[in-house]
């Protein structure tokens, strides 16, 4: 429950700067998915599942998109990522891998397709944000939601 | 291990249900709230990139202030005789027996987000249907035409702006009354197309919109001809045309409906 207080907060200021301050500077990266995803490599499917669904509700209170359209796409992100995390093991490079693939396929889910090399290269560029966030996401979880870092 | 699949059915059925009047009502009220510190946040953006942009200038800002100098004479020069020519249309009005239309309403709008880039580019408004927005709107700032709105929500909409590829508006030059047809193509410039090959057009020529597209009036400024482009066999030619206004910066914008 602490560890909620805390993460939501974040996502609510995460969110409301990804839609006002950074495309100003021309970057389009969805931090809340990727934020999203790293507290479900760190935690148990309970928790990163809700977590997910409130994180899509905060975005989409606050987003000017169909109502609904974040919830369910972090909502089925996170139970495809636990259920690709349990078959092919907990291991840092399938994380990066997923964050990579959702990045893309969050594109077609908002049909925002664009040049090819962009949508690649903003994916790769998600993707190694979520190694340089990886350490903050663990010290949250471990720190207020007492889950291990389990890290391979 | 169990997958919580009772929140994704749930947040199936949101997303179902999240067009109707309830939903979008519930979320108009956390817009209401969220939009003055979207605003806000933006404003400290725009402010930011201001300054970044300002110290990367900084040398040239002296010539650029040298020009603003003689534009500025010019400006006043040009003011000065549209005075006069608009003290002229107005006895020649009065003459005739016109009256200006004024059965346009204007709609001021803060800019409450933005998507540029590769993927769309458009601006997101604080202004919805309540307000009396309708899709095919457009958009102006200090007499520059910046996009048409594409969607619109109760509380908000989204502006389609005139470099996103989907957008056609035809357009003339000021000068030359040149007709063709604006097409967006992502960049800072835009393509006149459509333009006949006999028809004359300069380097520098100011590009208006024409008053075809029934919901844009005509003479709102598009931008200025940066680059002609034809081929001798062809009967049609296009042009760069540079945008006059930066749609990054805006944070205030005319909805005219």
């Amino acid at each position: 429950m602490k560890l909620y207080f805390i993460l939501l907060p974040v996502i609510l200021l995460v969110a409301l700067l990804q839609t006002s301050f950074l495309p100003v500077f021309g970057i389009y990266i969805d931090f809340v998915l990727i934020f999203v995803l790293l507290i479900v490599y760190n935690t148990p499917s309970t928790f990163g599942t809700n977590f997910s669904f409130l994180s899509g509700l905060l975005v989409d209170l606050i987003g000017s998109l169909r109502f609904g359209l974040f919830t369910f796409m972090y909502t089925l992100f996170s139970i495809v990522s636990y259920f690709i995390l349990n078959t092919f093991g907990k291991k840092l490079v399938n994380l990066v891998l997923l964050v990579f693939v959702f990045s893309i396929l969050e594109r077609i889910f908002l049909r925002n397709y664009g040049d090819f090399w962009d949508i690649f290269l903003e994916s790769l560029f998600s993707s190694l944000m979520s190694l340089i966030l990886f350490p903050v996401a663990c010290f949250l979880c471990e720190k207020f939601g007492g889950f291990k870092k389990k890290l391979v | 291990m169990t997958f919580n699949y009772k929140l994704l059915v749930i947040s199936a059925i949101l997303l179902l249900i999240g067009a109707i009047t309830p939903v979008t009502y519930v979320c108009g009220i956390f817009h209401r709230i969220a939009f003055p510190i979207q605003f806000g946040i933006r404003g400290a953006a725009v402010s930011l990139n201001n300054e970044i942009v300002f110290l990367r200038k900084i040398k040239s800002i002296k010539e650029e202030l040298f020009e603003l100098y003689k534009i500025k004479e010019r400006a006043i020069s040009v003011e000065s005789k549209m005075k006069e020519v608009e003290l002229e249309n107005a006895i020649l009005r009065e003459q005739l027996g016109f009256s200006e239309s004024k059965n346009q309403k204007i709609l001021m709008a803060y800019v409450t987000g933005s998507s540029f880039g590769s993927i769309s580019t458009s601006l997101s408004l604080n202004v919805g249907s309540y307000s009396g927005v309708r899709v095919g709107n457009a958009v102006s700032s200090e007499n520059y035409l910046i996009g048409v709105v594409d969607s619109v929500s109760q509380n908000s909409c989204t502006v389609k702006l005139l470099n996103d590829p989907a957008t056609k508006i035809s357009a003339l030059s000021q000068n030359s009354r040149a007709k063709g047809l604006i097409v967006g193509n992502y960049g800072t410039t835009v393509l006149m197309k459509n333009i006949l090959i006999n028809e004359p057009l300069d380097l520098g020529d100011l590009i208006i919109t024409s008053g075809e597209d029934v919901s844009i009036p005509k003479g709102l400024i598009i931008g200025e001809v940066a680059k002609i482009n034809f081929k001798e066999q062809e009967i049609l030619k296009s042009a760069d045309v540079e945008l006059g206004i930066n749609p990054r910066k805006l944070e205030v914008v005319f909805v005219l409906n």
